[in-house]
């Protein structure tokens, strides 16, 4: 019996929030490549069940999905849990005065990974 | 004004009468893609859909592609012309009130030039618009899908089959969820899809 390998020390828990599924996969691959711990779904209302379940480091959340938008969800994520780091990715224009850190479509990969390890 | 002569590099392979089809848009460039010949298809098109006609009307094709599609195009001609292969592609040209559905073509003659090919595949009249158009994209959530690379939108349907609607690449629709399209997911993220 293997042991799986200890996520390094500096690694974050992530939930990642995309309705779209290639997008979705490929970000979650990306970030545990890096050595994060990294679930996944596709929705808020889900979402938001994960989180108040686990104890997530960071959010990164699409924009426009079914349902609640990441901005709905951001907001009501941090009602519940204030220090939860938030990240929204969107094709989108960002939204003037948002409370979130903002990261465009198509991702530029090195400036998430940049924010992750502030 | 006389109208321009028929490229000769074109003969005896293609006469005149085989690029001058009615529903046919052609045209004929240069290696730098000015165009040289424009058969009366194309000019057809472009006066009823307020384009200009003629060969003199643009300094070269691409001036006609507007936004980020112009850079794919260039691409795909500097690649047609520099490797010989034929470069296909189905795309979406629609206007606010006929759905329209083109073959893309590009033939080219070694050094001398390009022939490119429009083909009009599926054509249909709508009364409502654009908000026709938007019933072929818009899924069960009420949300417009779009690759946020190549700025195509998923057609709902059995298979996955991306089109560009020109109206929605350089203005996102207000209820654009945008993802990646399995092409560019495949380029662009290198290992693929996990399994």
């Amino acid at each position: 019996m293997t042991t799986p390998p200890m996520p390094p020390v500096d690694a974050l828990r992530i939930l990642v929030v995309e309705d779209d599924a290639n997008s979705r996969e490929a970000l979650a691959m990306l970030l545990s490549d890096a050595g994060h711990i990294v679930e996944e779904c596709a929705n808020g209302r889900v979402a938001l069940s994960k989180l108040s379940a686990g104890d997530y480091d960071v959010l990164l959340t699409d924009l426009v999905m079914p349902g609640m938008s990441g901005l709905e969800l951001v907001n009501a994520a941090r009602a519940s849990a204030p220090r939860l780091r938030c990240v929204i990715i969107s094709g989108q224009a960002p939204i003037e005065d948002a409370p979130v850190l903002w990261l465009g479509k198509p991702l530029d990969v090195d400036a998430l990974l940049a924010v992750l390890v502030r | 004004m006389a109208s321009p002569s028929y490229p000769e590099f074109l003969l005896p392979a293609f006469p005149r009468h085989v690029l001058e089809q009615p529903d046919v848009n052609v045209a004929v460039l240069d290696t730098r893609f000015r165009l040289l010949w424009v058969n009366p298809a194309w000019d057809e098109f472009a006066l009823a859909n307020n384009g200009r006609a003629g060969v003199r009307e643009y300094p070269t094709y691409l001036e006609a592609i507007q936004g980020p599609l112009r850079a794919h195009f260039t691409a795909a001609l500097e690649h047609a012309l520099g490797s010989g292969e034929v470069f296909e592609q189905d795309y979406e040209c629609s206007s606010p009130d006929v759905l329209r559905q083109f073959h893309m073509r590009v033939l080219p003659f070694a050094s001398q030039g390009l022939v490119v090919e429009h083909t009009l595949v599926a054509s249909s009249q709508h009364e409502d618009g654009e908000a026709a158009i938007e019933r072929h994209f818009t899924n069960d959530d009420g949300l417009i899908v779009q690759c946020s690379n190549c700025r195509r939108v998923r057609r709902l349907g059995i298979t996955e089959t991306w089109a560009w609607v020109p109206a929605w690449v350089s203005r996102s629709h207000p209820r654009t969820s945008h993802g990646l399209c399995s092409p560019c997911t495949r380029f662009y993220w290198g290992k693929g899809r996990r399994q």
